[in-house]
């Protein structure tokens, strides 16, 4: 007696062929599950082609009656810039480098297709693969150096330190700006950027409530 | 470079996709609706697709298109506008579903069940495939779209989510399994049985 596969293990072997123990062996020998096996196949390739779909219609009337009072203008560069802007730039710079230094010679003429290495990043043109992930790794490197001090002592409701970091924040900001000029293409630095925009937006809103809310009290 | 072609009433320029934003950057809103006219298609299908419901995406698309646009100063990637707006598109839909803390569809409708469906010469139906996509559960379905239909790998959904890569691929495989017994309930039990 042999048990079936669940519909779970099934969908790890769409994937992975040796996630489970014996299962591809398994399908050989058993109908109901190969069967099975062969509705998810067709279940996920109608997925990956499943077409995009129409914008609401109006949408664009509806946005565009929201833009005009919304647009933020750049801000101006603070007087942490420079040096910071300039460090980071560095960073992102070598880590680009490194990246790129080791995935460039795949081939033998020593152009590796599907892959850009501009000075300081690399831009890829085909993402999904293991080159990508080691360059996203590049970049949460880079993250995690943000997180670990580089941007100051984590605020809480400290208005002084909320508005250090934010200083810190802009700098940075203005230095992945300074480094998508070299890559502008570089999906990593774009989410790199957008992440620190992110956060300093968040940071502003905190800082701009413990303001009024001590304004308030006063 | 991505070209993009506008048709006036008595001409027709072609200018690259650099130039709109430069030009959507300084204010104007035919470059910003020339931007949104080659990418809403993309950016409300993953908005859709995510968040699972027709007017909660209208919403969320057009937040993410405010965004955008707001946000487009800080955009240097010229060559990447699609890959970034897919991105925020992404992160509008999936931190709408985090802030509304929606209880799973399949929790408060547990007998729901849709048709079997035999595959056609295209493979399965689209509607039928977008209704049981809509009927997951918010973190199988996010999941599953971001896998299945948006080609993200494991570790990129696990950055989105803030959850570990092997997490993702979990809940991945449990998305596949739960679509499977939406579209075809009958064909074999959820559970491992035995041969006879």
């Amino acid at each position: 007696m042999r048990e079936h596969l669940t519909r779970e293990q099934i969908a790890a072997l769409l994937d992975e062929p040796g996630a489970i123990s014996d299962g591809l062996a398994h399908l050989d020998e058993c109908e109901d599950c190969a069967s099975e096996f062969e509705g998810m196949s067709r279940m996920r390739m109608a997925l990956s082609g499943l077409p995009d779909l129409s914008p609401p219609e109006g949408e664009w009337d509806a946005v565009r009656k929201r833009l005009p009072h919304r647009i933020a203008a750049p801000r101006p560069r603070s007087l942490w810039a420079t040096p910071l802007a300039a460090a980071a730039v560095i960073l992102l710079f070598l880590g680009g480098l490194a990246v790129g230094r080791m995935i460039a010679p795949a081939s033998q003429d020593g152009r590796n297709p599907g892959l850009e290495v501009a000075a300081g990043g690399v831009a890829f043109a085909g993402t999904h693969d293991a080159r990508f992930d080691d360059y996203l790794q590049t970049v949460g490197r880079l993250k995690e150096l943000r997180d670990a001090g580089s941007l100051g002592p984590t605020p809480g409701e400290n208005p002084a330190l909320a508005a250090e970091r934010l200083t810190r924040l802009d700098a940075l900001i203005d230095a992945t700006r300074e480094s998508l000029r070299m890559a502008p293409a570089d999906p990593a630095l774009n989410d790199f950027l957008f992440d620190v925009v992110d956060e300093r937006e968040s940071l502003a809103g905190q800082l701009d409530q413990t303001l009024r809310q001590a304004s308030m009290e006063y | 470079m991505t070209a993009v072609q506008l048709v006036g009433e008595h001409e027709r320029l072609e200018v690259t996709e650099a130039q709109l934003i430069e030009a959507a950057r300084a204010g104007d809103q035919r470059a910003m609706g020339d931007l949104y006219a080659a990418h809403a298609g993309r950016v409300f299908s993953v908005v859709r697709r995510v968040v699972g419901d027709e007017h909660l995406a209208e919403d969320v698309s057009q937040d993410a298109w405010i965004r955008a646009f707001e946000k487009l100063h800080l955009f240097r990637g010229d060559a990447a506008f699609g890959t970034w707006m897919h991105r925020l598109a992404v992160n509008a839909a999936v931190n709408r579903l985090r802030s509304l803390g929606r209880r799973s569809k399949l929790e408060s409708s547990p007998d729901l069940k849709l048709p079997i469906q035999e595959p056609d010469e295209s493979g399965l139906n689209q509607r039928i495939l977008s209704k049981a996509l809509d009927a997951l559960p918010d973190g199988y379905r996010t999941v599953l779209v971001l896998h299945d239909v948006e080609g993200l790998t494991h570790e990129e959904i696990g950055q989105k989510l803030k959850i570990a890569a092997g997490t993702s691929k979990s809940q991945l495989h449990k998305a596949r399994a739960r679509m499977r017994a939406l579209l075809d309930p009958q064909s074999r039990p959820n559970e491992a049985g035995n041969h006879a």
